[in-house]
C-alpha cells in the first residue's frame, strides 16, 4: 500500500517521529485523489510497525501491518464522512474523542485520521479543537482536506500544513494505464483532465470522454438546439459523473484557450484538428468567457438542485 | 513523557511571559492587587494569541497560595494549587470544552455544583473554552448564575467569535479583546524560543515566520516546529522554503516580466514548472497578486509609503516604466478575480493557465478623452471643441486633482510653518497627514523641542501616552518629527502636574467663552425678522438651533 511518491512528505514526517518531534496534528492538503489519506494511512502503519525496516518504513507483513491495511488496528482511528451523510458529525467525533483517552493497545502510539476534514461541520469542527490542541499523550492526528480554505482558522492555526502535489506524470500514466486497462494516449489524456489527480483519473469512465468529444465535435460543427437539449438531459441523469462531464469541458476549453495563446495543441484524443479550427474561428475573450462559464458551473454542481438546467445554460453559453 | 510541541511547551505561565497583550495583563493584575474581582470575564481574540493561556495564568493568580505581590501580582507556580493547575487535575479549576458539552445538561451540571465551596482554594473557577459553541438553551440557562453567582465562583469564557454570543451574556461579563502580536515581538519571542531549544536560526527565517503567521503566536510556534522538525537544528532561509512551498522570487519576477512582454510561452511554461515542482498554486497566484500591487504603488506613487515592504524594487521601476496605470489596473483585477476562484476551484491549475493567457492578453487601453479627441478628428472639426475636451479632461483627471490638494496643503505649509516649526503647527500638519496620531498627540498638554530631544507632556499616564511609547509608533512618530522639523529628534514623555491645573483652567475658560458666543448667535437668529417670517407662514415653531 505504498503510494506513488510523497516520499519527501513521509520521511519528514518519519523523521520528526525518529527525533521525537511528531507533532500533536499534521494536516494534508493538495488536490483530490493524488494520494493524501494513503499516504497518512502509510505513516500511520509505519509508526504503528512492530518490524519497521531501518528507515522506519513498515513491513507491510507483521501483524500490525496486515490490521492496519484491514482496517481493524485497534489504535488507528478512522473518521470519514458516512454513507449517506452529508458531513462529519459531532456524535462521530464524541466516539473519537472517547476511544483516545485510552492507552494505545499494541503499539507505541494513537492515531487519527480524518479524511475530508473540511466536511466537518461547525459544531464537530469545534469540538476537535480542544483535542487538537493538547491530545492525551501519544495521540496524534492527521487531517486530510483538498479544501483548506473551508477549514476553521482555529484548526488550521493548530496544525502543521504538509502539502502534496500530484506525483509525476509518467509515474501517473503507467499506473493509470495499469489500473484502467486503457491505451497510454487515453491515461495521458484522462491525467490531463484530471490535472495529474489520480483518483479522478482512475473515476473516469472512457466512454463518457467519449461521449463529451462527439458532443464537442457535433455543436461545432452543426449548432442545433436538440442535441443540446438532449446532451443535457442525458448527463444531469447520471448518478456519477457530471463533474467529469464539466472536467472534460474546461479541459477542451483550456486546450483552445492555450491553442490561442503560443500555437501549440495539446494532446485531446481525437479532437486536434477541431481545437485548432476554434481557435482560429473565436475571439480570445469569447472563449474566457466559456471557460469562466465551465469553472463557475463546476462550483455551482454541489448546491445546484436542477442538474439539467445548469447543463442547458452551460452548453447553450458554449455554443453560442 | 512524549514529546511537547514548541506552542505547548514554551505556553506562558506567568503574566509577565505572555507577550503583546499588556492591556489586559495589567487590568487583571491591577484587579487582583486591589481586589476589585469580576465575576465573569469573557476574552476574546483571534486565534493562538493567549486566551486560555491567559485565562488559566488568572485561574491560578486566584487560587496561588503564596502570590507573588512585588512588582506585580502573579503566581507562584510553586504551591501545589498552581501545580494542579498547570496539569489540569485541579478540582477547583475547571477547563471545560465548551465546543464539546454544548447542552442544556452540561450547565445545569455547572449550576448544580456551582454551590458547594472550592475545597483548598478561595475560588472554584470555570474556564469554558470555545464557548460560541453552547447552545441557546444553554446560555439562557447559565443567564441567573452568571448575573449573580455565589462568592467564590468565577467564569472565565474564551472565544474566537464573540459575535456568536448573546448579548444578555456579553452584558454581564467584563469583556477583554486581545490583540494581534506585533511581527517584531513575534520573532523576539522566538529568538528566545530557538535559544533554550538550542538553535541556530537566521534572522530572516523567523522573520518570514513571523510574516506567516499574520499576528498569531501559536502559528508561528506551529511554523517553527515544523520548520525544526524539516531541517534539524540550523535553520536556514533556503530549508524553510522547501518547508513553506514559497517561491522563488526569480520565478515570479519572471513570471511578471513576461506579462508585461505580452509572452504566453514563457509564463505557461513557468505555470507548468511550478506543477511539475507540486508547488501551492494558489499561493502563486496570491503572490502574484501582491506583486501587481506592489507594482500599481510603484507605478502611481513618487515616494512609497512605509507601510508597503517592497522587495525587488529596481526590477518594479523598471516594469513600471513601461506600463500605464490602466493595465495595471486591469492585471490586477484579473489577478484578483483569477486568486479567489484558484483557491476555490477543483483543478485549479486550468484555471491558473487561462488567468495567464487572460493577462497577457491585455491590451495597452487609450482614455476615453483620447478616443474622443481622435474621433472630432476624423470628423473635422478640430479647433473649436479642441479646448472645451481640454477643459473637462482637466476637470476629470483625478491626478490633477491629488496635485491640486497637495500644493494646497503645501501652499499651508509653506505659509504657517517656518523652518523652526512650533508644536501647534506640527499637530496640524499631522492632522492632515496622519489624523491618528494627531488625536493622540491633541491629548498632551503641550510639546518642545529640548536640544535634540521632542518631548511631549501629558497630564497624566493615560491611554494616548501609553500607545505613543510603543515601540513601533514610537519610531513612526520620530520619522514623522524628523520630516516635519527637519532634523531627528528622539521622542520623550513626560508628566508634569504643575501645567496640570493651568491647562485645565485654560480649557474650561475656552469652553466657557465659547458658551456664551454661541448664545449670542442663537439669540440673534431667533430675532431675526426673515426666521420669524418663515415661522409665521408655515405656522412653524424654532426648535434647535445648530451653530456650525
Amino acid at each position: 500500500m505504498h503510494p506513488l511518491g510523497h516520499k519527501q512528505q513521509i520521511d519528514q514526517i518519519l523523521n520528526a517521529a525518529k527525533t521525537g518531534r511528531l507533532a500533536n496534528a499534521y494536516l494534508f492538503y493538495g488536490i483530490e485523489g493524488i494520494g493524501k489519506k494513503l499516504s497518512a494511512r502509510y505513516i500511520a502503519m509505519s509508526l504503528l510497525c512492530s518490524a519497521k525496516d531501518m528507515n522506519g518504513l513498515a513491513c507491510g507483513k507483521c501483524p500490525s501491518c496486515l490490521k492496519v491495511e484491514h482496517g481493524t488496528h485497534p489504535d488507528l482511528i478512522t473518521v470519514a464522512v458516512e454513507e449517506d451523510k452529508k458531513d462529519i458529525s459531532v456524535e462521530q467525533m464524541r466516539q473519537m474523542q472517547a476511544a483516545i483517552q485510552m492507552h494505545p493497545m499494541e503499539g507505541k502510539y494513537k492515531i487519527v485520521i480524518i479524511d475530508d476534514a473540511e466536511r466537518m461541520n461547525a459544531s464537530a469542527a469545534n469540538s476537535a479543537l480542544k483535542s487538537l490542541e493538547e491530545p492525551p499523550a501519544a495521540t496524534h492526528f492527521f487531517l486530510i482536506s483538498s479544501r483548506i480554505h473551508m477549514l476553521l482558522p482555529t484548526i488550521n492555526s493548530r496544525c502543521q500544513k504538509i502539502s502534496f502535489s500530484p506525483p509525476p506524470l509518467g509515474e501517473a500514466v503507467e499506473f493509470v494505464e495499469k489500473t484502467a486497462g486503457v491505451t497510454n494516449d487515453i491515461a495521458k489524456t484522462l491525467l490531463g483532465i484530471s490535472c495529474g489527480s489520480l483518483g479522478l483519473a482512475l473515476k473516469f469512465d472512457s466512454e463518457l470522454l467519449k461521449d463529451v468529444t462527439t458532443f464537442a465535435k457535433k455543436m461545432w460543427d452543426a449548432p442545433n438546439s436538440l442535441d443540446i437539449i438532449m446532451a443535457s438531459e442525458k448527463w444531469a441523469k447520471l448518478e456519477t459523473g457530471t463533474a467529469e462531464v464539466l472536467a472534460t469541458l474546461l479541459n477542451i476549453y483550456h486546450a483552445i484557450a492555450i491553442c490561442q495563446a503560443i500555437q501549440k495543441v495539446p494532446e485531446i484524443e481525437g479532437l486536434e484538428r477541431y481545437i485548432e479550427k476554434r481557435a482560429a474561428a473565436e475571439s480570445a475573450s469569447s472563449i474566457q468567457k466559456k471557460v469562466a462559464a465551465v469553472a463557475s458551473a463546476q462550483r455551482d454542481l454541489e448546491t445546484t438542485y436542477n442538474k439539467q438546467l445548469m447543463f442547458e445554460q452551460l452548453l447553450f453559453t458554449l455554443a453560442s | 513523557m512524549s514529546y511537547q510541541v514548541i506552542a505547548r511547551k514554551y505556553r506562558p505561565q506567568t503574566f509577565a511571559e505572555v507577550i503583546g497583550q499588556e492591556h489586559i495583563t495589567r487590568t487583571l493584575q491591577n484587579a487582583v492587587a486591589s481586589g476589585r474581582l469580576h465575576h465573569a470575564y469573557l476574552l476574546t481574540g483571534i486565534r493562538g494569541i493567549g486566551k486560555t493561556t491567559l485565562a488559566r495564568i488568572f485561574s491560578k493568580m486566584l487560587n496561588c497560595k503564596e502570590p507573588v505581590k512585588v512588582p506585580a501580582p502573579e503566581p507562584c507556580n510553586k504551591c501545589q494549587s498552581c501545580i494542579d493547575i498547570t496539569n489540569g487535575t485541579s478540582i477547583d479549576v475547571q477547563e471545560i470544552d465548551g465546543a464539546s458539552n454544548t447542552g442544556v445538561d452540561d450547565v445545569r451540571e455547572i449550576r448544580e455544583r456551582v454551590k458547594f465551596l472550592p475545597s483548598t482554594g478561595k475560588y472554584k473557577i470555570y474556564i469554558i473554552d470555545e464557548v460560541h459553541m453552547l447552545s441557546t438553551a444553554a446560555f439562557n440557562a447559565l443567564l441567573k448564575t452568571l448575573e449573580e453567582p455565589p462568592a467564590h465562583v468565577v467564569f472565565i469564557f474564551a472565544t474566537t467569535e464573540v459575535h456568536k454570543i448573546p448579548a444578555t451574556i456579553l452584558s454581564r461579563c467584563q469583556r477583554y479583546d486581545f490583540r494581534r502580536i506585533t511581527g517584531q515581538k513575534i520573532v523576539e519571542t522566538l529568538k528566545q524560543i530557538a535559544k533554550s531549544e538550542e538553535i541556530d536560526a537566521e534572522d530572516a527565517c523567523l522573520e518570514v515566520i513571523a510574516a506567516e503567521a499574520e499576528g498569531s503566536m501559536r502559528d508561528a510556534e506551529s511554523l517553527f516546529d515544523q520548520a525544526i522538525a524539516y531541517s534539524g537544528k540550523k535553520l536556514t532561509y533556503e530549508s524553510l522554503k522547501g518547508l513553506l512551498g514559497f517561491l522563488d522570487r526569480k520565478q515570479l519576477i519572471a513570471a511578471v516580466r513576461a506579462i508585461v512582454d505580452r509572452d504566453a510561452k514563457t509564463v505557461l511554461g513557468l505555470a507548468d514548472e511550478l506543477f511539475q515542482n507540486g508547488e501551492n498554486l494558489s499561493r502563486f497566484a496570491n503572490e502574484l497578486l501582491n506583486a501587481l500591487h506592489k507594482l500599481i504603488v510603484v507605478k502611481t506613487c513618487k515616494d512609497i509609503p512605509a507601510s508597503v515592504k517592497v522587495f525587488d524594487i529596481t526590477f518594479l521601476k523598471e516594469m513600471a516604466d513601461r506600463v500605464s496605470v490602466e493595465e495595471c489596473q486591469q492585471w490586477f483585477n484579473i489577478a484578483f478575480r483569477g486568486a479567489e476562484d484558484i483557491a476555490r476551484a477543483k483543478l485549479p491549475k486550468m484555471l491558473l493557465d487561462v488567468m495567464l493567457i487572460n493577462m497577457t492578453q491585455v491590451r495597452p487601453v487609450q482614455s476615453v478623452d483620447e478616443l474622443l479627441e481622435k474621433v472630432d478628428q476624423l470628423c473635422g472639426k478640430q479647433p473649436l471643441q479642441q479646448t472645451t475636451i481640454n477643459a473637462q479632461r482637466a476637470a476629470v483627471q483625478p491626478p490633477q486633482v491629488e496635485t491640486n490638494r497637495l500644493s494646497t496643503i503645501n501652499h499651508k505649509l509653506s505659509t504657517s510653518a517656518p523652518a523652526t516649526g512650533s508644536w501647534a503647527d506640527f499637530i496640524d500638519w499631522l492632522r492632515l497627514h496622519k489624523p491618528q496620531v494627531a488625536s493622540f498627540l491633541e491629548q498632551s498638554t503641550g510639546g518642545i523641542i529640548k536640544d535634540a530631544d521632542l518631548v511631549i507632556k501629558f497630564q497624566n499616564k493615560s491611554f494616548a501616552c501609553d500607545r505613543l511609547m510603543e515601540e513601533d509608533r514610537k519610531s513612526f512618530l520620530e520619522k514623522l518629527a524628523l520630516d516635519f522639523f527637519k532634523k531627528p529628534l528622539k521622542l520623550k514623555v513626560e508628566f508634569d502636574s504643575a501645567t496640570n491645573e493651568v491647562a485645565v483652567e485654560n480649557k474650561k475658560k475656552a469652553n466657557e467663552e465659547l458658551v456664551t458666543k454661541h448664545r449670542g448667535i442663537k439669540e440673534e437668529a431667533l430675532k431675526h425678522d426673515v426666521i420669524k417670517e418663515a415661522a409665521n407662514i408655515f405656522g412653524a415653531e424654532i426648535k434647535e438651533i445648530k451653530i456650525k
